[in-house]
């Protein structure tokens, strides 16, 4: 029984950071019908970005982090401005094209700049255990799970009722129509590049301290399973993604500790195959439009 | 055809100067040709695909991975000769891409984009982890040709291979996919069984790849999983693009770019991915600019330069 416990509160933690990455995703997809697959080389890049300011600037962790972020929000930004903008009325394709590329522009930037090999991140979460009904459940699973909770019930929140959300929605309903009703669209689009980028930081900074060590291409399996999940949930239904990358993440741990752990990325593209065979709306969307 | 001449002309030069060429080459631009060639095949069959559906699988890698390991287990193991193992690979490939065709071909961009990408991913696990086949150790082929034997034979290949996809975009087949692409309740009603048609087309771009595959098994003596991740994807679908999707001279010669400036950037171990990655955007980004778009315009003027332009 406790293994059981242990595994699901291993799934959930991996869960959790498959939420971080998903909500980027879907949020990016649902304002400008971007695919960004460089979301997991981002969440890289501010891992590395919080571990330079802390172990080679001397910042103190915190500081380091919240001033990662920041800049990873800017990059962001930069971003959109910079390459995706320029395609927005060339086809999708070419958009896909620039983010997939971007994945070994930045994994080779951190390489060039911090060596390819992996590199020790130290944090200071530290401590005995927390002890929750029989299992115990170290400080960083406890903060990972807290963070995503914290962030994707914020950001929930906001999606739903700060003006902005509204705007956000209007966009991603329709973005003539956004437009029409004097919405600034490149401005939401922007916006929500940033939001995406900094919450790939959150998810990298947290894997860092999951694994200890970081390596340029340390989020690419994580980046895998949150695609999963927001496919499998629908890319039109931010709460179906959000809930199905949760899913994911103790599927994937039940799975590779009782079948094999040869399993533990494959189930992810099974499961995906079977929800786009059996359900392809995925299971919270909305029936997608083309049926043949 | 028949209304441009100078096409056929430009065509048929360029046919001579590639077969004439070898003999004035060393055997390290040979391979390089070689190489082109192998990935050109893969890119003709996918513009088929992308240039009539406008969708972009991310996955053709894993094809060209299946395609490459089953003629190197067949050549090795089974002593199947090459002529018997090439048409194999090409079987095995369009078996997966059908079965991946089947569920994913109903969706639209994203979900298609996604779903090949992990499949492509998956393929390169599976290899990694398969022991049997020396997945991660790699499997040696003792090549049966010099590679200027091998050089022709690609060359026939693709040749061949565009003429077939030359003629199905232009053929009956082409317009459905076209028509499927343009209003798909409209070619629906007038009795085009829209899904089969866009997984036979898919189907026929995995049978290139894995052919392709299993030529570059065979030329290059070795294959290993390594060889197949998503940047070959990546490649793949940016010579399609950069070359012009529905124009299959064009898609030939993005391959050649393409792989020539890989060529050149492996001086530079360390920084070829990122710089090669950095091209081929500025190479998107140019295109959309409007002094690109007036230079495309008059490229569209001379003939065989027909870039992105289909004449249907």
């Amino acid at each position: 029984m406790t293994t059981l416990a242990h595994l699901m509160i291993s799934g959930l933690v991996n869960g959790s950071l498959y939420v971080l990455l998903t909500l980027g995703l879907v949020l990016v997809y649902q304002v400008s019908g971007v695919i960004n697959f460089a979301q997991g080389a981002l969440a890289a890049a501010g891992a590395y970005l919080t571990w330079h300011l802390s172990s080679n600037v001397g910042l103190s962790f915190w500081l380091a982090a919240a001033l990662a972020l920041a800049i990873m929000f800017v990059a962001g930004l930069l971003l959109q401005v910079l390459l995706l903008k320029p395609l927005r009325k060339a086809p999708v394709a070419l958009s896909l094209i620039v983010t997939l590329s971007l994945v070994s522009i930045i994994e080779d930037a951190i390489g060039q700049n911090w060596g390819f090999g992996s590199v020790l991140f130290v944090t200071p979460i530290s401590g005995a255990p927390f002890r929750v009904g029989g299992v115990l459940v170290s400080r960083i699973d406890a903060l990972t799970i807290a963070v995503a909770v914290v962030l994707t019930a914020a950001f929930f929140g906001a999606v739903r009722w700060t003006p902005a959300g509204m705007m956000l929605r209007a966009v991603a309903q329709s973005t003539s129509g956004a437009q029409l009703v004097g919405i600034r669209v490149g401005r939401v689009v922007l916006v929500a590049w940033g939001l995406s980028t900094a919450l790939a930081a959150v998810a990298g900074i947290l894997i860092a301290g999951q694994s200890f060590i970081i390596t340029p291409s340390m989020a690419d399996l994580y980046l895998l399973s949150a695609f999963a999940g927001a496919v499998i949930g629908g890319m039109d239904s931010l709460a179906g993604a959000a809930l199905s990358a949760l899913l994911i993440g103790v599927v994937q741990n039940l799975v590779a500790f009782y079948v094999s752990n040869l399993w533990h990325d494959a189930i992810v593209f099974l499961l995906l195959l079977a929800v786009l065979l059996l359900r392809p709306a995925g299971l919270f969307g909305h029936a997608v439009q083309r049926r043949v | 055809m028949m209304r441009r001449p100078w096409n056929q002309c430009a065509i048929l030069i360029a046919l001579v100067v590639l077969v004439v060429v070898p003999w004035f080459l060393d055997d390290y631009t040979i391979s390089v040709f070689n190489t082109a060639g192998t990935y050109a095949i893969v890119a003709v069959g996918l513009s088929l695909f992308c240039g009539r559906l406008r969708q972009y699988p991310l996955g053709h890698a894993g094809f060209f991975a299946i395609g490459a390991f089953t003629a190197a287990l067949l050549a090795t193991r089974l002593d199947w000769p090459i002529w018997l193992d090439l048409p194999a690979a090409g079987l095995a490939a369009t078996l997966a891409g059908v079965a991946l065709g089947l569920p994913t071909l109903r969706l639209g961009g994203p979900y298609l984009a996604i779903a090949t990408l992990g499949f492509g991913l998956l393929v390169q696990d599976i290899l990694n982890k398969a022991d049997w086949a020396g997945g991660r150790t790699g499997v040696s082929l003792t090549p049966i040709w010099p590679d200027r034997g091998f050089y022709w034979l690609i060359l026939a290949l693709l040749v061949a291979g565009a003429f077939v996809v030359h003629n199905l975009r232009h053929g009956s087949f082409g317009r459905a996919l076209l028509a499927a692409r343009e209003n798909e309740a409209a070619a629906q009603a007038s009795g085009i069984d829209v899904a089969r048609y866009r997984v036979a087309a898919f189907a026929v771009s995995t049978a290139f790849a894995g052919v392709a595959g299993a030529l570059f098994a065979h030329w290059s003596g070795f294959v290993s999983s390594s060889s197949f991740g998503l940047p070959l994807s990546i490649t793949f679908v940016a010579m399609v693009v950069v070359g012009g999707v529905d124009h299959t001279p064009g898609v030939i010669v993005g391959a050649g770019f393409l792989t020539a400036l890989q060529q050149v950037l492996e001086q530079q171990p360390h920084l070829a991915d990122a710089l090669y990655a950095a091209i081929i955007i500025a190479v998107l980004l140019l295109g959309q600019t409007a002094l690109a778009r007036r230079l495309l315009a008059l490229f569209r003027r001379i003939p065989p330069f027909a870039v992105g332009q289909s004449h249907g």
